[in-house]
């Protein structure tokens, strides 16, 4: 099952981001804390839930597994939908500029 | 109910739960209609419950493991979760991917859910339509025995055998109906009220737009319904085994035969029933396989004087107890006015229409001289659906009704052979 485009939940758009290094699970957590400047909290739920799809879409691989605790990394398919859906909401931000202008 | 599991509310079981371990009492099995705690020291935990329809896997325990979650149970369609740090973060804190999550598990809960709905419907009328007289036996014997005979129906003054080993055992099967009634009910509601949960959860992901289809509010909807009608036809039943009930003693052929021995005398009951004379009634049952009684006969005394006894169930013309209460006309223990029913539809039971009896009638008839008696001196008489053949001692009336649609096939052969007659 491939990634078929489309808007990224929050959860899935910062995941990936932070699997731009490789990451274990609870580096994970951090780390999308950290990218998202302490804005986003990751619970393990959401987390197990995102990384299992995107595993099936092929967006991450398990880089390493030692038997305990999984390193996962992003993969080109990865890549390429995190940049489509940076581009999107670029472009969303660019168009939405005008609001400054309200005032 | 401070402590009752509600499945579909799973902030509900958290607070349940992290109450208990304060108190020492650790969540072992969540299932919501008997859920089992451990022993242990109190603590202050942290508990997450999550819709989930299968038990967690390896790998998602140990993912969970490293965020602090260590995993307790998993029933129904939860799995707990239990942390030590107060303050750790939520197990799911986007709703969306949870929606996502539980989005298969709403559509495989709503099958659950119908399939217990068809069940709870299915068991309330077996017991309505199967059961009935069964359950009427179990309860009211049941009463009988622990309040005395005739508690609130009191139409008995004798009491003659006591049916204890029965009623207890009656009592007992009762109970396990009932609770297995209410068992099987409220998984039921549960699923209906924890797929509502997911339903909401999924609408407000949305934003109320109706993602989940037509056929999912279809499916709920018959599931209220089943649910609802099968509450109602429960209680049809247990209306029904009091509308049944009553008390007198057991039929046995002897005690009857020892009973009536005592009465010689049997005197028309007919004015005495339009008096206001008080008479006292004596009901006979029989006893079925499940220990329930069924009433066949009653007995009119008045002064100890037998004045009426009827037939209060069908029964088959050629049965033992047919050729007995023959047997004691032509003794004539029973000799003045009795009424010799042969109902011949009632619950079931009916009389093969090619039996010697019936074809016995149809040659008397048959053979009817103009004046309405044949040869034998017994008057006939025919209405629509009734032959009565009468003589001094006795009165043998065959009923059909053609209002039973439950026979009509039979009604119709009947009918049949009773043109054949009448020609």
């Amino acid at each position: 099952m491939s990634y078929n485009g489309g808007p990224m939940t929050e959860a899935m758009y910062y995941i990936l981001l932070a699997l731009l290094n490789p990451n274990h699970v609870y580096q994970l957590m951090q780390a999308v804390g950290e990218v998202s400047g302490g804005r986003v909290k990751m619970g393990p739920g959401t987390l197990y839930g995102v990384l299992t799809r995107m595993q099936k879409e092929k967006l991450i691989i398990i880089l390493t597994d030692d038997g305990r605790r999984k390193t996962y990394q992003i993969t080109d398919d990865g890549r390429d939908a995190l940049k489509q859906e940076y581009e999107r909401i670029k472009a969303m931000v660019s168009d939405g500029a005008a609001i400054n202008d309200i005032d | 109910m401070k402590y009752a599991l509600e499945t579909w509310n799973t902030e509900s079981m958290e607070r349940v739960f992290e109450e208990k371990a304060r108190q020492g009492k650790y969540i072992k099995s969540s299932d919501c209609i008997l859920p089992r705690y451990k022993k242990g020291k109190p603590r202050d935990l942290k508990f997450s419950v999550e819709y989930s329809d299968k038990k967690p896997s390896k790998d998602k325990i140990e993912m969970f493991d490293q965020c602090g979650w260590k995993y307790v149970t998993h029933s129904d369609f939860v799995t707990v979760w239990c942390n030590e740090d107060k303050n750790a973060e939520a197990i799911h804190t986007d709703k969306t991917v949870y929606a996502q999550l539980i989005k298969p598990l709403y559509l495989k809960m709503l099958f659950v859910i119908l399939f217990y709905a068809l069940c709870t419907m299915i068991f309330s009328t077996c017991c309505m339509m199967v059961g009935c007289k069964a359950l009427s036996g179990l309860f009211m014997a049941a009463v009988d025995n622990i309040l005395g005979p005739g508690l609130g129906f009191s139409r008995t003054n004798h009491w003659l055998i006591s049916v204890l080993p029965d009623s207890s055992y009656n009592m007992i099967l009762f109970g396990v109906l009932i609770i297995s009634y209410i068992i099987v009910f409220r998984y039921m509601i549960a699923f209906i009220k924890g797929n509502e949960k997911m339903r909401d959860m999924l609408l407000s992901v949305s934003g109320g737009e109706d993602k989940v289809g037509i056929f999912t509010k279809a499916a709920m909807g018959f599931s209220k319904f089943f649910a609802g009608v099968s509450v109602v036809f429960y209680f049809i039943t247990i209306l029904l085994s009091f509308h049944d009930s009553g008390s007198g003693e057991l039929f046995e052929n002897e005690a009857i035969n020892t009973y009536l021995a005592d009465y010689p005398q049997v005197i028309n009951a007919d004015e005495l029933i339009q008096s206001d004379e008080k008479c006292s009634k004596t009901v006979f049952y029989s006893k079925s396989f499940f220990g329930e009684m069924t009433e066949i006969k009653e007995i009119v005394l008045k002064d100890d004087v037998l004045i009426e006894w009827g037939d209060k169930r069908a029964f088959d013309f050629n049965s033992e107890y047919c050729i007995m209460l023959t047997e004691k006309m032509a003794e004539g223990i029973v000799d003045e006015n009795v009424m010799l029913y042969k109902n011949m539809i009632d619950n079931g039971t009916t009389t093969d229409i090619s039996s010697d009896y019936f074809d016995e009638c149809i040659h008397t008839v048959k053979n009817a001289t103009t004046s309405s008696y044949n040869s034998e001196g017994e008057e006939i008489m025919v209405y629509d659906h009734l032959l009565i053949l009468r003589k001094d001692n006795y009165t043998a009336t065959i009923f059909f009704s053609d209002t039973d649609t439950d026979h009509a096939d039979y009604v119709k052969a009947v009918e049949e052979k009773w043109s054949q007659v009448l020609v």
